[in-house]
């Protein structure tokens, strides 16, 4: 069912584009066939999907090139499973739909009008809708951005909207001094028409010297009247001649759930963290980072790090290098990670790849520890100009399974 | 009348400079650039860069303003693709969750990980997954296949959230999503905190604003232990 209202939306999106083309629109198509096989760890046996991709875009519909269109979904096929059709499971087409609007693009890059599926995002909150988003920009210092319509919800296998559930915000914020920039937003969720979130948001940060920038951001929660998120922090570029980004931040916030729940008059705790950061780039081929966060836990703490480099080399061309260590201790659960990854191009026609990745971890209720590893390799060619091939796969150790391969094989069009 | 021509044409005029003056740079030219180029010409410039180490966690501020510029490099696909696993373009060392394309912090090993991640910042999960998600793989599960601490036997067979009730509590209100991931329906709550029947243990806040949420809900939440 899903995938046949996938079908009508792209054959919709199809016929939009029939005058498109008549017109000379500029159109451009991004696809991609692709095979997926891993291991459902529930029935602990091997599947297979094979999905396709379509991204679509079409501009310079009008004469005056303020018309746009944009779709990007996926439908699917498994094969190899048994029952359970609610999970997708069944063998049935399944589809999802991520994106598909008409854009109008108000003269002089003032703002945007959209209609149709899309992702939208304001301090207050974010999501998918079915309807309609107005932004205006650059008319004065005040940004302003409108949006309501259906609340797409995506679950494991699919997307889905139903009457009564609907999502609309509103946002406005602007520069208005050097360096400034303030943001009020407001988000409001409808579950079967009754409202089950209202959100608002508060951003506020100010660059000091062209060296220091301040930064607070708010979600304020106005059914329970409480905060749901704060976040505090200072960026600071301390040296003129080095890329070195030092970063103190202080965050906060409290579990929430929708008001169609009995979770959400439930008592909760705030969780803290405060976190320093440095991100340095060394030079055009090396950057490294590295991070410690304290985590409070209203009583329990954790302790986090991370450190990791980069590498783009210029000595062996095309080659890269990523590494990473990442060190928790205390509450919920210990962790020692190292991940590592290199990759080569051989030009601009092929590109291999392949890493390793080792987790040492323990959860506070598990008897004993466990170390997990996972290798993976992956390769692309670029068969034609408008055709690229893609493999990978991936063997895992995990407590359930002494091996759990996995991979995909793609055909990508681009034309 | 006369008296409010002037400043609101002044304010206009003001607003229309400032707009000019704090003008944001137009990224698209430099759509293809490497990131330590972008760090060049940022700090030079006194803005601080961007797309670091930390940017997994802390874009969200940046692209959620309306002011933001990500569109001048990013379509809605490179949001799509991160929170809903889409998989048209995805890189060469990105793995997968069935037919979904993971993001990079899910580790090896990530469905015995997954615990510790849910139960720190409370918030981090549902920024792209619903409620529904977590249950369709919780309720795939046995009974007694979870090893939550709280719900373990004790040698007398009694469970710890009887024997230590602080316990429990301490746990739920550190990692509430949790419980709700098996028990969509709050159902195993109701026994000990409905105000019905049974113990009538109070699960409510200290500062609870019941009236508030009644109103704004059209008492939802509240019908389920309460008779209106």
């Amino acid at each position: 069912m899903p995938g046949r209202k996938l079908w009508v939306a792209f054959s919709l999106f199809l016929l939009v584009l029939n005058p498109i083309f008549a017109y000379g629109a500029d159109v451009k198509t991004q696809s991609s066939t692709q095979y997926l096989w891993y291991n459902d760890p529930f029935q602990d046996k091997t599947q297979g999907d094979l999905l396709q991709y379509v991204k679509l875009s079409a501009t310079k519909i009008d004469p005056g090139g303020r018309f746009s269109a944009v779709g990007y979904g996926r439908v699917s096929r498994q094969f190899g499973s048994s029952g359970e059709a609610e999970r997708g499971d069944s063998g049935g087409v399944l589809g999802r739909l991520y994106f598909l609007y008409m854009n109008y693009a108000i003269p002089e890059d003032r703002g945007d009008v959209r209609l149709g599926r899309q992702f939208v995002a304001v301090g207050a909150g974010s999501g998918t809708i079915d309807g309609a988003r107005v932004d205006v920009r650059n008319v004065g210092p005040i940004a302003v951005s409108v949006f309501g319509g259906y609340d797409v919800r995506f679950a494991e296998t699919t997307d889905r909207t139903k009457p009564g559930n609907y999502l609309a915000g509103a946002s406005a914020g602007g520069s208005f001094f050097k360096g400034n920039n303030v943001e009020v937003s407001y988000l409001r969720k409808y579950d079967e028409s009754d409202t089950v979130r209202e959100m608002a948001g508060v951003h506020l940060d100010q660059s000091v010297l062209e060296k220091i920038k301040g930064y607070a951001d708010l979600r304020y929660d106005l059914i329970h009247e409480a905060y749901g998120e704060f976040l505090a922090g200072v960026k600071a570029v301390p040296f003129a001649e080095k890329m070195l980004t030092l970063t103190a931040e202080y965050y906060s916030s409290y579990p929430s759930f929708d008001a169609d729940t009995i979770y959400t008059v439930f008592a909760v705790t705030r969780y803290r963290e405060a976190l320093g950061r440095a991100d340095w780039i060394v030079n055009p081929e090396w950057t490294v980072y590295g991070s410690y966060t304290r985590a409070d836990y209203d009583g329990p703490t954790a302790d986090v790090g991370t450190f990791g480099i980069r590498n783009r080399s210029k000595s062996v061309k095309g080659l890269g290098v990523n590494a990473s260590v990442d060190v928790r201790r205390g509450y919920p659960g210990d962790l020692t990670g190292f991940r590592a990854s290199a990759d080569y191009a051989f030009g601009k026609k092929a590109l291999l790849a392949g890493g390793v990745s080792y987790d040492s971890f323990q959860r506070d209720s598990m008897q004993d520890g466990f170390k997990a590893k996972k290798f993976w390799a992956g390769g692309s060619c670029e068969v034609r100009k408008d055709m690229v091939v893609k493999v990978r796969i991936e063997d895992t150790l995990t407590r359930l399974f002494s091996s759990e391969v996995q991979g995909r094989a793609s055909v990508d069009f681009s034309f | 009348m006369k008296n409010t021509v002037g400043p609101i044409l002044a304010l206009l005029a003001a607003l229309s400079m400032a707009a000019v003056v704090f003008a944001r740079e137009d990224h698209r030219a430099y759509r293809e650039m490497k990131l330590p180029e972008c760090a060049e010409c940022h700090i030079g410039s006194g803005v601080i860069p961007n797309h670091g180490g930390g940017w997994l966690k802390e874009h969200r501020v940046l692209a959620a303003g309306p002011n933001n510029n990500c569109y001048q490099c990013h379509d809605q696909a490179t949001c799509q693709n991160c929170h809903k696993g889409g998989g048209l373009g995805a890189p060469l060392s990105a793995s997968q969750w069935k037919r979904d394309i993971a993001p990079e912090d899910h580790r090896t090993d990530w469905i015995s990980i997954h615990p510790i991640q849910a139960a720190s910042n409370p918030q981090q999960c549902s920024r792209c997954h619903e409620p529904r998600f977590c249950q369709d793989c919780h309720a795939k599960l046995k009974k007694n296949e979870l090893t939550i601490k709280s719900h373990r036997k004790t040698a007398t067979g009694q469970s710890y959230i009887t024997l230590l009730p602080a316990e429990h509590a301490a746990e739920a209100r550190r990692n509430l999503a949790s419980c709700q991931a098996c028990h969509p329906d709050g159902d195993q709550c109701m026994p000990c905190h409905s105000a019905r029947s049974g113990l009538r243990i109070n699960p409510h806040p200290r500062d609870f604003k019941g009236d508030r949420i009644r109103s704004k809900t059209g008492g939802r939440p509240c019908q389920v232990c309460h008779d209106f």
